[in-house]
């Protein structure tokens, strides 16, 4: 019989998804399709105009950026819900 | 069928280099940006600032940063009008990006400076692809006061949908 400490399979589970919030995600949002489109939306996968885009983007790792952990990063405060034109200046 | 914006394959590589230039300008001088929601916003389309000059945008909230930044590449080297928002770049919101541009179902498709929205429509968030770690798109996330921040792009569990505008 393991307890917590000597049984690392089940609290390491635990502990990789407190660590990493995108495990728990459902399976298909990680690494699966996400949401289709909207009525009449235009789907860009298939799309052979784009089939050598791909190509051109082997160098796309950043390089020049460590990524933030999500954990640390403050909550995102939302999108202003509605599209008013510009009106300010700095 | 077209590219979402019209341009050829050639135009689209350049065109992402400067939308994703915008993006990193816009994260290495996040001492210089400040989050709203308020009209001043759309000050770095307004004002014209362009990245590629190192003018950074000083003001923004997720989605005008995400325009901002594609507007440098879409408008400022090319000319087009706004595909993104269709308010010929003078506003625009999550609701209306939902509205524009072609869905990327696989994560593992998209291409730097395609947006991921977060939340059904109309959207409470968007990020912009900047690039791909390990076939996970990473992306730039205008969504607070601190940012904005370098994060996997499933760095929140509502990731809705990919979108593409170039």
């Amino acid at each position: 019989m393991c307890d917590s400490r000597s049984c690392p399979s089940p609290g390491a589970g635990i502990f990789a998804r407190e660590r990493k919030p995108w495990l728990r995600l459902p399976f298909h949002l990680r690494y699966g399709r996400l949401m289709g489109g909207n009525v009449g939306d235009v789907f860009a996968d298939d799309d052979p105009e784009y089939a050598g885009d791909a190509a051109a983007e082997v160098d796309a790792e950043v390089v020049e950026f460590v990524p933030e952990d999500p954990r640390k990063v403050p909550p995102d405060q939302g999108d202003s819900g509605n599209a008013d034109p510009p009106g300010g200046g700095d | 069928m077209p590219s979402a914006s019209g341009l050829t394959s050639d135009q689209r590589i350049r065109c992402r280099d400067r939308v994703v230039q915008a993006a990193k300008l816009s994260l290495a001088n996040k001492d210089q940006v400040s989050y709203t929601e308020g009209p001043k916003r759309w000050n770095g389309i307004k004002n014209r600032r362009n990245a590629a000059l190192g003018q950074v945008a000083h003001f923004g909230d997720c989605s005008s940063s995400c325009a901002w930044w594609l507007w440098n590449g879409l408008h400022l080297l090319f000319g087009l009008g706004d595909v993104v928002n269709g308010t010929n770049w003078t506003g625009g919101f999550t609701g209306t990006m939902y509205e524009h541009g072609m869905v990327v179902q696989d994560p593992k498709n998209a291409l730097r400076g395609d947006c991921v929205l977060y939340g059904g429509p109309p959207g409470k968030h968007v990020a912009m692809v900047v690039g791909m770690t390990n076939g996970v798109p990473m992306v730039i996330s205008q969504g607070s006061e601190p940012g904005p921040f370098y994060l996997r792009f499933d760095y929140r569990p509502d990731a809705h949908q990919i979108r593409r505008y170039i």
